[in-house]
């Protein structure tokens, strides 16, 4: 049992060593890698659900957006299969971590505002000012656009640990409820119980979406930048 | 009538016409003509766009160059008969 709320967001260790690490690669494994020219029904789900996503996501992208296409796929899976491997019972889910996904926003939009600064200065300095700005209204909003640039990661990964963190949250304080509520009230604890029901099932279609969120916008901010 | 309403017509439809070629393909500076000063100041230009934002963060470094400056220019309050007054009676 948890002894309070936060319990399941303390990063877990095994005879004193932190395991987190080895959380974070499980769901590498969970991905079996194709090795034959006509693979098994899993392999093949898995190749036509990745082909599927990333012709949706690359098909904006230049010649050099492309060249992307492996991390953003590898991003999506990721964050897709840590966010749902969370949802079981007394799991540590390492989105939940700030830390972590900073590390994963700051590199990849660092990169992507690098690689715009490199090879497209004039337009990479130019998105800085909107166009048709009045003369007045220039240095605040070359201020203004400068600032917002460097919140885009704080906010990439904010929203992913705040969406998860409220999510195993939610689930935590509602079925607390249920659980005391049967003991008070059998028929509002049927309900509290259908609401944790529905919550569940939202929170498997927001841990697909925050890492849809997460790949796209990456991506966005990528096309911006070639 | 009939011809001044052909010519509004025609007009138009050109106007239509120059409005979707400005629309479509990347944005490029040589549809705009400016001159002078406005040809790299100007916030409709890739150029000038660029310059501006240039121009701003120089403005702001020379603004934080200027107060850093000053205050390490500023002379140190020299001690006097007063506060020494002031000292021995502490």
């Amino acid at each position: 049992m948890n002894e309070n709320l936060f319990t399941s967001f303390t990063t877990p260790t095994m005879m004193g060593l932190p395991i987190v690490v080895l959380i974070i690669m499980f769901p590498s494994i969970l991905f079996p890698s194709p090795n034959r020219l006509i693979n098994n029904r899993l392999v093949s789900l898995q190749q036509w659900l990745v082909q599927l996503t990333s012709k949706q996501m690359l098909a904006i992208h230049s010649h050099k957006g492309q060249t992307w296409a492996l991390m953003l796929m590898s991003l999506i899976l990721f964050i897709g299969s840590t966010n749902l491997l969370g949802l079981l019972p007394h799991s540590f889910t390492p989105t939940t971590q700030l830390s972590m996904n900073l590390g994963m926003a700051i590199p990849l939009w660092a990169g992507a505002v690098v690689t715009g600064f490199r090879y497209k200065t004039k337009a990479s300095l130019a998105h800085f000012l909107p166009q048709g700005t009045p003369i007045p209204l220039i240095p605040m909003l070359v201020i203004i656009e400068t600032i917002s640039l460097f919140i885009q990661p704080v906010a990439l990964a904010v929203r992913l640990t705040a969406n998860i963190t409220a999510g195993h949250l939610l689930m935590h304080l509602i079925g607390g409820a249920a659980l005391v509520l049967m003991n008070i009230s059998a028929s509002i604890a049927l309900i509290t119980f259908i609401i944790l029901i529905l919550l569940t099932i939202l929170e498997f279609a927001v841990a697909l979406i925050q890492a849809y969120v997460f790949t796209l916008l990456v991506s966005l901010y990528l096309h911006d930048n070639t | 009538m009939g011809l001044l309403h052909a010519l509004k017509d025609t007009t138009n439809r050109i106007g239509f016409f120059c409005k979707i070629e400005i629309l479509v393909g990347p944005e490029t500076d040589a549809q705009f003509h400016f001159t002078g000063i406005k040809k790299y100041y100007k916030s409709y230009t890739l150029t000038g766009r660029m310059n501006c934002v240039l121009v701003t963060y120089r403005g702001i470094a020379l603004i934080v160059i200027y107060f850093k400056l000053r205050s390490k220019t500023t002379p140190a309050v020299k001690a006097t008969q007063m506060d020494f007054k002031v000292y021995l009676i502490f």
